[in-house]
């Protein structure tokens, strides 16, 4: 364990390992928040989370949010919310933070992106002028917004591109990386994570975590992931990857969120993951629950006077019925506000229930229950009970613990 | 469900309760009262765990049929009505036929039917129809059905036949509704129509008085939408007391639409006991923040006030000033450079500073004058650095947690905590209105409130 000096803005502590597969249950203290993970941290592009007031979420146990960096630093700017005293007191969110680096959206949101060695060039889409962002630029703005996370600049390339590109962006990211850290203004307050890439080529995941474990970094994040890869190929290169990486830092698995995932990704070691599906789902009426998924807008639940969930205890599941909700998802913004604080509750219970469950040593039984009650007839897919059975957790298709 | 008065003296101010509602016994509602205007059954933009943090009081709500009639079937099957159908079962439930907060269709009543407009598309209702609808929905009070169709522009054919189909309507309501066995509860009000013809006023309420009804709502003075809030109070004055003074006094009246604060105040003078809130939805809708005075003696004015005469002035004028708002200089002030008994002075003195430098503007319209003396409009752009609450003098969550600023960032990016924010502002300012109502009539003082509320009116 490293010893803790008062300059690092993070501390990350172990505090329950379980002794089957890779989970750990951690405590990762940031400026604005202790942080129980693994935890998951839901989005709020742009300084709000769907309609949901600060407290509501705190209300919720939410520990740390998401802001995006390209959309914050469009609107409202980096220089208002520097005049403010930073996103927290802007949006007044007294917990922790976490921004990306902009990269990601600018390839993916804008067309004309271009990537160079100086950095990611682009059309602004408000008034069609060149920007450039820089690795200094971006670490630029995530100073003024004072996340007490903050991401590196990466070479984003498509999770399925191949060839001499990928080795060329995982390269490019850490040369970026030494720039981010040379124009860190703010070490004391906020933590630079460095994002591990590669695609999905053995032997350049590994030549990334090398070079990057080199550098004094608290943590760091998985990249190039999620993006339409194989789940084969997914949970290969997260197991990869965390075998790699020091055990002692905070490991962030980016854009992933989906419920069998974060279990399964918990299970490979990972502590950490943001995801835009839980609120953005809520707006098309979907909820989220242990069987699965309910689409409210579905005639079935017209006459439905159940809560979503009876085993939920969010706000809305303690008032309101599936009927009542049919009629207005997707109409009133109201029923946005309702799934989502439900979504998220789900979310955030579901990650408690995997760090009680590793402290008290049950993970792998809480990971085989969790699935039986998704996949009701335990036909399992394949890549699950592979990547289980590759920290130890083994699904059997007659457990009887799923009688649920 | 018991209506009792202080005073039943013709067209007067009068305060009131509502009690011994048989659904919800315990509660008691005082007029003159707001009602919360809810759209599909919720208040728009609050969830009741956010309108817990509005009020923990419980506020009657208004729920126009318009924008629930979708549910019916759902609501019939459910069988505990509406109220509980929405998860707002303590809360003393009024069902109108039209939504307030938008314009009416017009022209498209029949003779045996009216038309009203939810989600899905045009619905005709007759009385039988409406009636099923109010069985399934069991609110503790409903009007009979009607046919409103009426403006300042109508004929007076088209009045005619509103009154006589309405009376028409009525009589057919009434009788349901006392054969009915699951609206024993529920109280039933008889509609004043008539538009804006005296004799026609005249006969409409001649004919309900005798009726065995808790109360009348007056109907037919405008066709719904935000142009309400543009009608004077001149404009329906006479109208209004024609309607009422062939009523029996003791009772409840009800008149809906989201007229502004000003006329608001003058409609209670004349002894009508309850509104909805369309009023401050509307603003709400148009990224507005009410900051009129809402309170008499309230020396702390909200700095707000002077920004919304700022916003008053023409456009040249705010660009020939920097940074104009008066609030952001005395914010920037020291504090410990403020002697305390100047500071109430300080806020008067802005005041009146502003209400002079914009006499002589007479160059905007009525309606968006008025909206600017009420409310100051969070989408313009000087608001993006102002780090100030919205009034400083409001208690309410928004102001003591989050800025102009902030909240001209949510409407810029069209986020939706944006109106979330201005709902719990504007219902919190609002309800503390018609506070200040009640207490003005209870200690003789309207005439001071009025002054108050419409001090910025005189601003031409
Ligand atoms: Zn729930
Ligand atoms: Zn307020």
């Amino acid at each position: 364990m490293p010893v803790i000096g008062k300059k690092t803005a993070l501390r990350f502590q172990i505090k329950a390992k379980c002794k089957v597969s890779k989970a750990r249950s951690s405590s990762m203290g940031v400026i604005h928040h202790e942080v129980d993970t693994p935890v998951f941290m839901p989005v709020g592009t742009q300084g709000t989370l769907k309609g949901l007031l600060p407290d509501q979420l705190e209300a919720l146990g939410c520990q740390i949010m998401l802001g995006n960096t390209y959309h914050l630093g469009t609107r409202p700017g980096p220089s208002v919310i520097m005049k403010a005293g930073g996103l927290h007191k802007f949006m007044n969110w007294n917990r922790a933070l976490l921004t990306d680096s902009g990269g990601f959206q600018m390839v993916s949101l804008l067309k004309l992106a271009e990537i160079t060695e100086e950095g990611v060039k682009f059309q602004s889409p408000y008034n069609g002028s060149e920007v450039m962002l820089t690795p200094e630029r971006s670490i630029e703005i995530q100073n003024s917004i004072g996340a007490d996370i903050i991401m590196q600049l990466d070479d984003v390339v498509r999770t399925t591109t191949t060839g001499p590109r990928v080795e060329e962006a995982m390269l490019r990211t850490t040369r970026w990386l030494d720039r981010c850290l040379g124009a860190h203004q703010n070490a004391a307050t906020q933590s630079i994570f460095p994002i591990v890439q590669g695609g999905l080529s053995k032997a350049l995941r590994t030549e990334s975590v090398k070079q990057l474990i080199q550098r004094d970094v608290p943590g760091f994040a998985i990249g190039g992931l999620s993006g339409g890869e194989s789940k084969n190929d997914f949970w290969k290169m997260v197991h990869l990857t965390t075998d790699l990486l020091p055990e002692d830092k905070p490991r962030y698995l980016m854009g992933v969120g989906f419920a069998v995932d974060l279990v399964v990704c918990c299970a490979l070691g990972v502590d950490m993951f943001d995801c835009v599906f839980p609120t953005r789902t809520a707006r098309f009426g979907c909820a989220l629950t242990c069987s699965g998924q309910l689409n409210l807008k579905q005639k079935k639940y017209a006459k439905d006077f159940q809560p979503i969930d009876e085993g939920c205890d969010c706000s809305t599941c303690e008032r309101y019925t599936r009927a009542y909700l049919h009629t207005i998802v997707t109409v009133e913004p109201v029923a946005c506000h309702l799934l989502s604080v439900h979504n998220i509750a789900y979310q955030l219970r579901l990650m408690l229930s995997i760090r009680e469950s590793i402290e008290q040593q049950r993970f792998p039984e809480f990971v085989c229950k969790f699935m039986a009650n998704i996949y009701t007839n335990k036909e399992y897919p394949q890549w699950i009970v592979d990547a289980l059975a590759a920290v130890n957790i083994h699904l059997d298709p007659a457990d009887p613990t799923a009688e649920n | 469900m018991k209506f009792i008065l202080s005073s039943v003296a013709s067209c007067s101010n009068r305060i009131g309760y509502i009690k011994d509602i048989e659904r919800l016994p315990g509660l008691m509602l005082e007029t003159p009262m707001l009602l919360l205007y809810a759209k599909g059954g919720s208040i728009p933009h609050l969830t009741y765990e956010v309108l817990q943090m509005v009020t923990k009081d419980k506020q009657p709500l208004h729920i126009p049929i318009s924008t629930v009639a979708h549910c019916h079937e759902a609501v019939t099957a459910f069988r505990k009505g509406i109220a509980d159908f929405t998860g707002l079962k303590e809360y003393f439930t009024f069902c109108s036929i039209h939504d307030p907060a938008v314009a009416t269709p017009y022209g498209f009543n029949d003779k045996n039917t009216i038309s009203i407009w939810p989600r899905n598309g045009r619905k005709q209702l007759d009385p039988d129809k409406y009636m099923d609808m109010i069985e399934a929905f069991q609110p503790d009070m409903y009007q009979a059905l009607c046919d409103g169709d009426t403006d300042l522009k109508s004929s007076k054919k088209r009045i005619h036949k509103s009154i006589d189909k309405s009376l028409m309507f009525f009589e057919k309501c009434l009788e349901r509704h006392e054969k009915s066995e699951v609206l024993k509860k529920s109280a039933i009000l008889g509609v004043v129509e008539g538009g804006y013809s005296i004799e026609g006023r005249e006969k409409s309420a001649k004919y309900l008085a005798d009726f065995p009804v808790f109360g009348y709502v007056i109907d037919g003075l405008h066709k719904n939408g935000p142009d309400v809030e543009n009608l004077t109070f001149e404009d329906v004055r006479e109208i209004l007391e024609e309607s009422l003074k062939h009523l029996p006094n003791e009772k409840f009246r009800i008149l809906h639409g989201c007229w502004n604060p000003g006329t608001v105040l003058s409609m209670v003078e004349l002894g009508i006991d309850a509104f909805d809130s369309s009023y401050p939805y509307t603003v709400t809708e148009r990224g507005g923040a009410l900051i009129f005075q809402n309170c008499i003696n309230n020396l702390n004015i909200p700095s707000s006030a002077t920004d919304a005469l700022n916003a008053a002035e023409p456009v040249t004028d705010i660009e020939l000033k920097p940074e104009t708002s008066i609030s952001a200089q005395s914010s920037s002030e020291p504090p410990e450079k403020k002697k305390i008994s100047t500071q109430e002075a300080s806020h008067a003195e802005e005041d009146k500073y502003v209400v002079s430098k914009t006499q002589g503007h007479t160059t905007e319209s009525q309606s968006s004058r008025l909206n600017k003396i009420y409310e100051l409009s969070l989408l313009d752009e000087k608001y993006a650095e102002d780090f100030t609450p919205l009034s400083r003098s409001c208690s309410c969550l928004t102001c003591q947690k989050h800025t102009r600023a902030y909240i001209h960032h949510l409407l810029q990016t069209h986020e939706l905590l944006g109106p979330v924010l201005l709902t719990i502002h504007n219902l919190h300012h609002y309800m503390e209105f018609f506070k200040s109502i009640r207490e003005a009539i209870k200690s003789n003082s309207l005439e001071s409130l009025k002054r108050c509320v419409n001090e910025r009116n005189d601003v031409s």
